[in-house]
């Protein structure tokens, strides 16, 4: 197990960040969990794979096309489909995402095969030498990335009115809807950022392994991983989650072998629903914990 | 248990004449029927024992698979490597997909909705990945039982007819039962049933345990089926998804949802779709949708509905919780159906 293999880890838990921090938001303000958020990643990387067969442009610029487009799918499918299931039941928005996780494996599996496939980018295979260590340089890149969104989204939050409004409508959604605070445009604009960042960490995600229209499940798996890890509903620290699931994996996969990785990292989230089920990191203004309860 | 009232009896006398034509059926119909007969059986299996803690608990298990899977490797390990008859196999199969519930029920329990639904596929997607790896059960190659030790046709075809109206009974007692009305009352308003003294995990635990029993027993009996199992047969996700989409589209926490979900699911749309897994995949990702959005209650919610209207009682929506439908629909529809 070498420094340079730990630092590679620590980088590539930048990706799972991303991963994560669409299911932390959506947690965080609207107290769903959208079962189908591995599949918007699946999305992001399928997008962009069809964007570079029609243009040859690096993955990352697909993004200008493919972020509006799955904001804009989401957003609406927040505000037709799982808006409306919201007070019906505990389990009607959790069976409409998993119906929703079938749509899209069937959907991806019919446009794209079930064989594995990846995007291909001048920065996806290539090292970097960064202070005398050798480092891929897809995990810097999504290292770089996840810092960017996580900083700019935790700004977003507390730093504008926007962020106030969307904090208040997560606090006490009755209070904040006499406010003027329209609540179901909160709920849907969160939902389409969520599968925006999702979308880009597809993009990352099909550029470093390869995308396969049933590894939707898994990657909702360890998105969770990092949010339990991190503290649910905290934005900085699904990035200290993400930076710990990815040392643990890549020591995992080193010292036993690669496919004990996902083992690690599920047994890893069983270890701490056990130990610590609030994570590490839970932001004062999220209010008592609430795991699994139905929005007012 | 208290004395059985009635109702429970005559529901019971409804699943024993079941029991009894199905155990009279090998032989007097062709094989093919037989064999497609055989299979809606182990998915009316599966299906209702999900239906226990996923339906009548309202905890949306993910982790399944595994019950499955563990029942159909102790059955084969049994009678390879322990010399067990297949009988003996089967019971401890089942004890031992219940013992590993129960070990996973102090972290997965500690969560309730949607985390507790990813927590439980963690587990699935973890005993996958173990078992392609386990030497001991012959990792990615599984295990082969001996065909000397794998009961004829005929006696397979009535373990599992045993085995899936059992699942039925089970269920149809325990929503009957006083553990059955505090596991509701714990799906519905887990705060109000724990402050009137309920103990919410001491419930949950339970069906969880009793729906990894019965789910191993099915395990065990696919297991038997096949003769030759694998990791992706055996702790496939497609056990537990296939089983979550029959019970939505039978009928959440009804006794009669998961036999109607088996056969819509499996027979109306799996065997008519066989060569477009594709198209099937995604029709029963619509439907799911479609049935949580229009009809909450799924096929024996409308056709309660239905029945309800022609009886002249003036009916409401049900959309805010399929909770009257739950309690009352139980014992009395199986003897229309026996």
């Amino acid at each position: 197990m070498s420094v340079e293999a730990l630092v590679n880890g620590a980088l590539l838990g930048g990706l799972y960040a991303l991963v994560a921090l669409g299911l932390s938001l959506v947690f965080g303000i609207m107290r769903v969990v959208n079962l189908a958020h591995g599949i918007v990643v699946l999305a992001g990387a399928y997008a962009a794979i069809v964007v570079t067969r029609v243009v040859q442009v690096d993955p990352l610029l697909t993004f200008v096309v493919v972020g509006p487009v799955v904001f804009l799918v989401a957003a609406l499918t927040q505000r037709l489909l799982l808006q409306r299931l919201l007070g019906h039941s505990l389990e009607a928005p959790l069976v409409a995402t998993f119906g929703l996780l079938l749509v899209g494996q069937g959907l991806f599996t019919f446009g794209f095969g079930t064989a594995p496939l990846s995007l291909d980018a001048p920065w996806g295979r290539s090292g970097v030498t960064v202070l005398g260590l050798t480092v891929q340089a897809v995990n810097v890149v999504a290292f770089a990335l996840a810092v960017a969104v996580v900083v700019g989204t935790q700004l977003v939050l507390t730093r504008t009115r926007f962020g106030t409004a969307l904090r208040a409508s997560a606090a006490d959604p009755a209070t904040a809807g006499t406010l003027g605070i329209d609540i179901p445009l909160m709920h849907a604009l969160t939902f389409g950022a969520a599968a925006a960042i999702a979308a880009l960490a597809g993009i990352v995600y099909g550029t470093a392994f390869s995308a396969d229209p049933n590894a939707g499940l898994p990657l909702l798996v360890l998105g969770f991983t990092v949010v339990v890890m991190g503290g649910v509903g905290s934005v900085p620290g699904t990035l200290v989650g993400g930076v710990l699931v990815g040392v643990v994996s890549v020591a995992v996969g080193g010292l036993l072998g690669p496919v004990y990785s996902p083992i690690a990292v599920n047994l890893l989230l069983l270890v701490l629903l056990l130990v610590r089920p609030r994570g590490i990191a839970r932001p004062a203004w999220l209010g008592p914990l609430r795991i699994g309860k139905a929005p007012a | 248990m208290s004395v059985p009232t009635r109702r429970t009896l005559v529901g019971l006398a409804g699943w024993a004449a079941i029991l009894v034509v199905l155990v009279l059926l090998p032989g007097r119909v062709e094989r093919g029927t037989q064999e497609v007969l055989l299979n809606l059986l182990i998915w009316v299996g599966v299906a209702q024992a999900w239906n226990l803690i996923g339906g009548v608990g309202g905890q949306l298990s993910l982790g399944h698979s595994v019950f499955v899977g563990a029942g159909g490797y102790t059955v084969a390990m049994l009678v390879i490597k322990g010399g067990t008859g297949w009988a003996a196999g089967l019971l401890g199969g089942a004890l031992l997909a219940a013992l590993v519930a129960w070990v996973l029920s102090f972290p997965l329990l500690r969560l309730s909705g949607v985390y507790f639904t990813i927590g439980s596929s963690a587990v699935a997607l973890m005993a996958l990945a173990w078992m392609v790896t386990w030497e001991w059960t012959g990792e990615s190659r599984g295990l082969n039982i001996p065909l000397e030790a794998v009961p004829d046709r005929a006696v397979k075809f009535r373990v599992v007819a045993a085995v899936a109206v059992l699942t039925c009974v089970a269920v149809s007692l325990v929503v009957r039962s006083s553990f059955g009305l505090r596991l509701m009352a714990v799906r519905d308003d887990e705060g109000a049933a724990a402050a009137l003294g309920v103990s919410a995990v001491g419930v949950k635990r339970w069906a969880l345990v009793l729906s990894a029993f019965l789910t191993g027993l099915v395990g065990g009996t696919v297991a038997l089926n096949q003769v030759s199992i694998e990791p992706n047969s055996m702790f496939g996700l497609k056990w537990v998804v296939t089983a979550l989409v029959m019970v939505v589209i039978g009928g959440m926490g009804t006794v009669w949802g998961p036999v109607v979900g088996a056969f819509v699911v499996y027979y109306l749309l799996d065997r008519s779709l066989e060569d477009q897994p594709v198209v099937q995949a995604l029709l029963s990702g619509v439907l799911v949708i479609a049935v949580i959005v229009a009809a909450p209650g799924g096929v024996v919610g409308l056709v309660e509905a239905a029945a309800a209207r022609v009886a002249g009682r003036r009916t409401r929506s049900r959309a805010a919780g399929p909770t009257a439908a739950k309690i009352t629909s139980p014992a009395g529809e199986g003897v229309t159906h026996g």
